[in-house]
């Protein structure tokens, strides 16, 4: 366990084969590193302990913490899986770049910016912009206070709230958008179902199309449209998959209010 | 001998060994085609398009 001194704006780099990144912010000026094996392999305890972590001066201000598990091509990790969990400050910046390795952040971090090819991908809230890139990983976002871009060939995306520009493009994955409140939100799938709750009370104006799925929203859709701009502006298009508006439940809290 | 050369096809036989007609009589009438005007054809575009795709497009108050 590693801990460096973070006071100012940190950005944090990750790359990680395979395993699992546990990122949380906390109030803290401090950053902990932490990282061991996932299971008994010996290709798991040697990828664990070939950690190697590097904290410089970001050109931008702040610090840049760089987390690296080295990928060795020759020799191999085997089945080398590595848990590595990180503490640091709110507002950090998030880089994850992970092969099969999931990545979850939790906290009040500022921007996300994360690549798997089959790692699954979990975001709890992020006051800044959100992108995410995964072949076959899954997408689970919570919070989103800005904007976010999600690319995947056939993972699921789930965008559990939303009050900001929200574009998302599939092949196969399903997308729920669970609670729009505001913002312009375009999703487009080739294969996969597409559907979105509207927070109640926001105007919306929707523009879907599918080539051979079903388009339907339980929300009754006019045209006449209402006095300025509505608050949701969906544009949501796919080849086959269905299209589906619905009205998102009550909420707590609204993203937009936050 | 004669018993074979007198004898009759079947009916669905026989339709085998007519020659098919090659050549369908000109009517001139059917073979003239009146060509389409653009706005026709951007008009049946869009009704085909319509019918391809669902769509849905309008303003709604959650």
């Amino acid at each position: 366990m590693a801990t460096h001194h973070t006071p100012d704006r940190l950005q944090l780099k990750l790359r990680l084969p395979a395993g699992r990144c546990e990122v949380t912010t906390a109030d803290t000026d401090e950053t902990v590193v932490e990282a061991q094996p996932m299971n008994g392999s010996n290709a798991s305890r040697e990828a664990a302990e070939s950690i190697v972590e590097t904290l410089r001066d970001h050109p931008e201000g702040g610090s840049e913490l760089t987390v690296d598990v080295p990928k060795r091509k020759l020799l191999g990790f085997g089945n080398a899986q590595v848990l590595i969990r990180v503490r640091g400050p709110h507002g950090l910046d998030l880089d994850a770049a992970t092969a099969s390795a999931d990545v979850v952040l939790t906290g009040r971090p500022r921007c996300a910016d994360v690549r798997t090819a089959s790692g699954d991908v979990s975001i709890e809230a992020a006051d800044g912009a959100v992108q995410v890139k995964t072949a076959s990983g899954d997408v689970d976002l919570g919070q989103m206070r800005d904007a976010t871009d999600v690319k995947t060939m056939s993972g699921d995306v789930v965008v559990r709230e939303t009050g900001s520009a929200t574009d998302v493009n599939t092949m196969s994955g399903d997308v729920r958008i669970r609670r729009a409140a505001s913002g312009a939100i375009q999703v487009r799938s080739m294969s996969g179902d597409l559907e979105a709750a509207i927070a109640p009370g926001s105007t919306l104006f929707v523009d879907a199309n599918s080539a051979s799925g079903d388009v339907r929203s339980e929300i009754p859709v006019s045209g006449s449209a209402p006095s300025g701009p509505a608050d949701v502006d969906l544009r949501a298009t796919s080849m086959s998959g269905d299209i589906v508006v619905t009205r998102a439940p009550a909420a707590q809290a609204a993203v937009s209010q936050e | 001998m004669n018993a074979m050369y007198t004898m009759r096809l079947p009916a669905a036989e026989s339709a085998k060994l007519t020659p098919a007609r090659t050549r369908a009589p000109l009517h001139t009438h059917e073979d003239v085609v009146r060509a389409a005007t653009a706005e026709q054809d951007a008009a049946t575009a869009t009704a085909a398009r319509r019918q391809a795709a669902n769509h849905l497009s309008g303003f709604a108050r959650a």
